[in-house]
């Protein structure tokens, strides 16, 4: 079967724990940081969830990402954050440290919405920081996820082609 | 399988570097260092990860450890900045939110922090983050300043920052000793992450 790569304009999601979030001393939110985006021992790609995987409304494909998220194996801790980026914009950062990046739709046994980042620049914290800065700019709560609104998360033409 | 965290971080730059001149004042005492250096269980919690035990109580005791440690070296810190820090201790490796695919930080990239910070002397605390191997994060922000240091062990550092001039924004990176982290810094006007 041909991969699945990807739109410019897609989204996709990532869950960051507690300990990879940006933060001031008080503990206040500030983003992401460039660990949240390392490659664990023997990951050849980094893991995320692709939003238009799902049909729907933009929030109503991100709040069906994050629900795959939620129901896979990833534990999801109560102040983690759902990290999001525009597939574009990643690939255009990358290319700023010299990565060609693929990202492919690659679903799991416990995510149907799984995608692959391959290529990923994990020994490149200079641009992990970048990235974590000026593409992951959105990392949502899980208080701000339950505001988005539900629906019965069919899956997009796209997602089942 | 989890590994134990065992890799020296060699620095980057030549030791003859590490002799460059350290703020007047900054330096932590000789009284620092032989406290910090002699605490015998350094070594002993760098190195191991505890199957045997479950993750609650190895994040307890991290963070138990991590404050008795601190309490060694508490005459040199702000009673303020000092319960700070236990706050944040204990926020950062609170069992309900740690990923249990990440190791505990370690021990010596705890000293490795503890040391940074006494030598900085910042009157802007960091905000404390880990990577998945067992490394301690401060993060300073201020604005679109950034600066990440990840502690490794034996005083070693591995920096990355962010610095928006007026005319550009500039990004930097690096490996270096707490020692020589001042030096690597001052280009990038420090201030604005510290004070």
């Amino acid at each position: 079967m041909p991969s699945k790569y990807l739109d410019d304009d897609d989204r996709v999601v990532r869950y960051v724990s507690w300990a990879k979030l940006r933060r001031d001393e008080d503990d206040n939110v500030l983003g992401c940081l460039p660990s949240a985006f390392l490659l664990r021992n023997g990951e050849t790609y980094l893991s995320v969830s692709w939003c238009e995987y799902f049909d729907g409304s933009a929030d109503e494909c991100l709040r069906c990402c994050i629900e795959a998220i939620r129901s896979s194996k990833i534990e999801v801790r109560p102040k983690g954050r759902f990290a999001v980026a525009v597939v574009g914009r990643l690939k255009v950062g990358a290319a700023e440290g010299g990565r060609k990046l693929r990202i492919i739709h690659e679903a799991t046994e416990d995510n149907p919405a799984h995608a692959a980042i391959r290529g990923w620049a994990s020994e490149d914290e200079e641009l992990l920081d970048l990235l974590a800065e000026e593409v992951w700019t959105e990392a949502l709560s899980a208080a701000d996820a339950n505001d988005l609104p539900a629906s019965s998360c069919q899956v997009s033409a796209r997602g089942a082609a | 399988m989890r590994e134990a965290i065992t890799t020296d971080f060699a620095p980057r730059i030549s030791s003859s570097t590490w002799a460059t001149p350290l703020p007047k004042g900054g330096l932590p005492s000789a009284a620092i260092d032989d406290r910090l250096t002699n605490i015998r269980t350094w070594t002993s919690l760098s190195s191991k990860v505890d199957k045997g035990r479950g993750l609650p109580e190895q994040l307890f005791d991290t963070a138990a450890d991590f404050k008795m440690f601190t309490s060694k070296v508490a005459m040199h810190l702000e009673p303020a900045w000092r319960t700070k820090l236990f706050s944040q201790l204990d926020s950062l490796l609170d069992p309900d939110e740690w990923d249990p695919e990440d190791l505990p930080p370690a021990a010596l990239s705890f000293r490795t922090l503890l040391r940074m910070l006494l030598l900085l002397r910042p009157a802007r605390k960091p905000g404390l983050g880990a990577d998945h191997e067992g490394h301690l994060i401060a993060a300073w922000t201020t604005d679109e300043n950034r600066l990440t240091v990840t502690c490794l062990q034996g005083d070693q550092v591995r920096y990355v920052l962010k610095r928006k001039l007026p005319d550009e924004a500039v990004r930097s990176a690096g490996d270096c000793s707490i020692a020589f982290l001042p030096t690597a810094l001052h280009a990038y006007e420090p201030h604005v992450w510290f004070e």
